[in-house]
């Protein structure tokens, strides 16, 4: 079985990567771990800039972002690896738009099931429950598992 | 695990419940089938009439979605059985409006995941890439997972 998880750093995040584990996947499974950002030039690309100052904000960001998303990918990998020691286990951070990115990397990695969250970082995204799994419930060609905690439980 | 798989004739159905079959649950897993049907009399009950042939057409039309009911869910069971024997199954066909009565018997029977197909049987329902499971996905409790073949074109 092949699937994504896409994370972020949100607790929904977080629980969508415990309760994954807690299904027995076959053994093999391969499972790619991907942590998409937003590089802050997409959202206001009239503000790219040839200064040295700028510049050096972007290239801060992006390593900050860089470090940031390994560190969510691999502690993620780390909790799915505790509960099934056989599955195969891939990290990527990417740049880009996250509902996008989640689809392009579901397909190139031919995935059967994409598994996320309820709900992501943005506060946009909050206030539209959880833009990004409702984008990927509709778009995606594979499965697509959104993972809430249930309350009281 | 606790899982609700709502299902009604369409072919988006059908991948669910096959999907589902083959899907890596937890041993013991319990299954809810539902089908939900809508009483057409709902949207215009002001058009209720005492004469003897229109009296007769809702009660018709409610046995005939019982009957629909029951062969779209034991067939379903035949199905998952057949890939996954381990399953504890039950059963109902409840008249009301499919989002509704999907999320209200996810409740009362404690789910920790609804199962759909990623679009109903509504031509309107299609028109919105699945209304249903776009609802669900942001409105239920517990997580959600729409279920495709990905390699069916």
């Amino acid at each position: 079985m092949k699937i994504v998880l896409a994370v972020d750093g949100s607790d929904f995040s977080k629980v969508a990567i415990k309760k994954l584990a807690k299904f027995p996947l076959p053994q093999g499974s391969e499972i790619s771990i991907i942590n998409v950002y937003e590089h802050p030039a997409m959202s206001t690309p009239e503000l790219i800039s040839t200064t040295v100052t700028l510049d050096v904000y972007y290239q801060e960001f992006i390593a900050n972002a860089e470090k940031i998303g390994k560190k969510i990918v691999s502690e993620a990998g780390k909790v799915l690896k505790e509960k099934n020691r056989s599955l195969l286990i891939t990290t990527n951070v990417i740049s880009g738009l996250p509902k996008r990115e989640i689809l392009e990397k579901a397909e190139s990695f031919d995935a059967d099931l994409i598994v996320v969250g309820s709900q992501g970082q943005g506060a946009f995204s909050r206030l539209l429950l959880g833009s990004v799994s409702q984008y990927l419930a509709t778009h995606a060609k594979c499965s697509v598992l959104i993972v809430k905690e249930k309350e009281n439980a | 695990m606790k899982i609700v798989l709502a299902i009604d004739s369409s072919d988006f159905s059908k991948v669910a419940i096959k999907e589902l079959g083959k899907f890596p649950l937890p041993k013991e897993s319990e299954v809810c089938i539902i089908n939900v049907y809508e009483y057409r009399a709902l949207p215009t009950s002001g058009l209720h009439s005492t004469t003897a042939t229109l009296y007769k057409y809702p009660d018709e039309a409610i046995k005939n979605a019982q009957i629909i009911g029951d062969k779209i869910i034991s067939e379903a069971i035949k199905i998952l059985k057949e890939e996954n024997e381990s399953l504890n199954i039950t059963t109902s066909v409840i008249s009301g409006l499919p989002k509704k009565e999907i999320l209200e018997k996810a409740e009362s029977f404690g789910a920790d995941l609804i199962v759909v197909g990623s679009q109903g049987q509504g031509a309107f329902s299609r028109l919105l890439l699945g209304s249903v499971s776009q609802y669900l996905a942001t409105q239920a409790k517990c997580s959600v997972m729409i279920l495709k073949d990905k390699d069916a074109k």
